[in-house]
């Protein structure tokens, strides 16, 4: 017993075996594929299924109603196998090629598939070299080389598995190896679609004359048509470019991205891809790990969720680039509803983990130490930095930013010092350090506040302050901060040199002049506040004395010595004088001054 | 070289003549002009005459009719068209003249 099928070849119904079915449908498919591309193929499949229908038509009678698989069989011997059919035109030109050179016969472009007959793992690497006409094991010598490069080789390697179909059937094997990609087809087909357009624009210029002559509603629909379909191809054409560009772009950047991503979160080093945007400080992502997270849960838990939330959007572009580029497609749906759901899991898993750390800087303590300067102290005292202390190591990076990171030998610098300069009811002057920290509780608060190690000392009338408090490992990172309150009474006067401009913050005077105006000046308290005595500190006056500087600038007779030397340029210029006496002066003391003039001075 | 492929290019040299020769004669449809190629032994496979007639029909050496069958799909009935016919001409005394050569370069072995 066999199951039939019934089929219609050229408008008359069959019974056939189901065997024979598929073995006919085999048959008319390497057809298709041998005359599909070629002028009028489509009528020689016709032509050759009415005469296969007529033949079947003569097998059958009353008491014989299906088609059986030796039917099929012998239907085709008499037409033959595609490749046996003799076309003297197609004959004409292959001996035409066999006489010149053996060029490979255009089969349509190429398309990127895996190559399930060399392969290794996948078949990636195959499917590549086809794709580009590069021997494979070359290919392969490049994946393993960028294996070395933060497994990168690994991730694209198994990115490509993923995405790329694999060349099942023959038509796919024939795309895989189809015609070249090159420069020269990119030009073949932008020049076949400006001809096309070409063409179009012809056809419009006709259309238009015809217009012109008879306005007919039907005309003027069909014009409108043509003109909507000649703009639709220009903007196609263009899309076509822009999006091969785009497609380059989005691998490149993924790639990149991708890169930064892994060597971050394995810490390998310091990634300036991922956090060094603009001036902002550098350092790892692994070396920030260590003075965050008070248990390794948190930094497993941010780190997977880091590498989810940031690694699907990097590896969505490195597939949508590779998507516009060879037209592979996704393998399945679900995927992509798989991928989403999971990069919201990371999102969750970094709030859950994120809330989670948040309480831990959820309380905030200070401890506080107070002192007065004895009465017998002058009536003006100063407030400068000291930049002498520190190795030349610790070099903690310069910015205008909150606070700076950096940590040494298992301590952290922080910029978090403020300086400021209020009014003391009292007659004596008093400095107030409040050190500040937060942590889950008070106690732990107060605990981490108690650990900040601030220094400074006092000679005679002369304040010096450290630029940076230090925080040890263990307490870890918890917005350490240092507050200090220099109270004077009216009638003394404090100034602040060009150093104090690291910690001094927002002093409040009566002029309302910036910190940065304020350094390298006598600052007097009185009734109404900080005032500025010997000098106009308001805008108006500062902005006069920038006036006067630059025109004594402008009055100074140029020297053009650069002409003397013409390899020097005056942006290198430096002033090697002064840079030379200071590494003379702390060498000695194995000391480097660390910090530059913070802010430029006006004096 | 092989001698089936050289066989098969000999013929396939002759076929366009052939196939023109008899729409010459008559018009005919696909089937009749198979059993002719066949019975000369010109034709292996009948999947060769398809593209072929298609092609000639395609630069306009051949018109088609259509006529209903009892036995069967509707069938293609061809016949040649003016340029068909100084076509075959043509393929015609170029024939003549291969045979000429052929059998002078043989009778004066």
């Amino acid at each position: 017993m066999n199951k039939t099928v019934t089929i219609n070849i050229s408008g008359i119904i069959f019974n056939i075996d189901e065997g024979a079915y598929s073995t006919l449908k085999q048959y008319l498919e390497s057809i298709k594929q041998k005359f599909g591309t070629t002028k009028g193929g489509e009528e020689i499949l016709t032509d050759i299924e009415a005469r296969i229908a007529e033949m079947f038509h003569e097998k059958v009678s009353d008491t014989k109603q299906v088609i059986s698989q030796v039917d099929v069989n012998g239907v085709i011997a008499i037409m033959g196998q595609p490749e046996q059919f003799e076309d003297p035109e197609a004959e004409a030109n292959t001996s035409y090629n066999n006489d010149t050179a053996h060029e490979e016969p255009r089969r349509g472009p190429r398309r990127f598939f895996r190559d399930p007959d060399s392969k290794i793992i996948g078949g990636v690497c195959s499917g590549v070299g086809h794709y580009f006409g590069i021997d494979p094991v070359i290919i392969r010598i490049i994946f393993v080389a960028i294996v070395f490069f933060g497994g990168s080789g690994v991730i694209a390697y198994l990115v490509l598995w993923a995405i790329t179909p694999e060349a099942k059937t023959t038509s796919e094997k024939l795309q895989m190896k189809g015609q070249r990609v090159d420069i020269d087809s990119i030009r073949q087909s932008v020049s076949d679609e400006a001809g096309n357009l070409k063409k179009k624009f012809n056809h419009l210029g006709e259309k238009a004359d015809e217009f012109g002559k008879q306005v007919d509603s039907g005309k003027v629909e069909n014009f409108f048509t043509t003109l909507f379909n000649f703009i639709l191809n220009i903007v196609k054409l263009v899309l076509t470019f822009v999006g091969k560009f785009f497609g380059i772009l989005l691998i490149i950047f993924g790639g990149l991205f991708l890169l930064s991503l892994i060597g971050s979160l394995l810490g390998l080093g310091t990634m300036s891809g991922m956090i060094n945007i603009g001036d902002a400080n550098v350092f790892s992502l692994a070396e920030v790990y260590e003075f965050i997270f008070s248990s390794s849960y948190h930094r497993t838990a941010i780190t997977i969720g880091l590498a989810i939330v940031c690694g699907i959007p990097v590896l969505a572009m490195l597939y949508g680039g590779i998507k516009i580029l060879f037209g592979v497609k996704m393998p399945s749906s679900k995927i992509g509803a798989g991928v989403t759901l999971l990069w919201f899991a990371g999102i969750v898993l970094m709030l859950l983990t994120g809330f989670q750390i948040g309480k831990e800087f959820s309380k905030q303590d200070k401890v506080v130490s107070q002192f007065s300067l004895p009465p017998s102290t002058a009536d003006t005292i100063i407030i400068d930095v000291n930049d002498e202390l520190y190795p030349v190591d610790a070099e903690p990076e310069i910015s205008d930013d909150y606070f700076v990171l950096k940590s040494y030998e298992d301590e952290l610098f922080l910029t978090t010092v403020e300086l400021d300069v209020i009014e003391n009811q009292n007659d004596s002057i008093s400095i107030k350090i409040i050190q500040e920290a937060r942590g889950n509780s008070f106690d732990d608060a107060a605990n981490r506040a108690e650990n900040i190690v601030y220094s400074y000392s006092i000679t005679n009338n002369r304040l010096t302050f450290d630029p940076f408090l230090i925080v040890k490992k263990e307490d870890l990172f918890r917005n350490q901060k240092v507050k200090i309150k220099v109270a004077i009474p009216q009638g003394k006067t404090v100034f602040l040199d060009k150093t104090s401009g690291w910690i001094i913050y927002d002093i409040k005077n009566t002029t309302r002049t910036r910190d940065r105006y304020m350094l390298n000046n006598y600052w007097t308290m009185t009734e109404d506040g900080l005032d500025c005595l010997n000098k106009d500190m308001s805008r108006n006056g500062i902005r006069a004395r920038k006036k006067a500087s630059r025109e004594r600038a402008s009055k100074k007779p140029v020297v053009p010595n650069y002409k003397a030397n013409p390899n020097s340029t005056d942006s290198t210029k430096i002033d090697t004088s002064t840079t030379a006496a200071y590494v003379q002066k702390f060498s000695s003391v194995n000391t480097y001054p660390l910090f530059p003039t913070p802010f430029t001075v006006f004096g | 070289m092989n001698i089936e492929n050289t066989k098969a290019q000999m013929r396939k040299g002759i076929l366009e003549l052939c196939i023109l020769s008899i729409l010459e004669k008559n018009e005919a449809y696909p089937s009749d002009i198979l059993n002719e190629l066949k019975d000369s032994k010109l034709i292996v496979v009948e999947g060769t005459l398809y593209p072929l007639l298609t092609r000639l029909k395609n630069d306009g050496l051949l018109t088609y009719r259509w006529e209903e069958s009892t036995s069967g799909p509707p069938r293609k009935y061809f016949q040649l068209t003016e340029l068909g016919k100084s076509f075959s001409n043509e393929l015609d005394s170029s024939w003549q003249d291969l045979q000429k050569a052929v059998q002078k370069i043989r009778s004066k072995k």
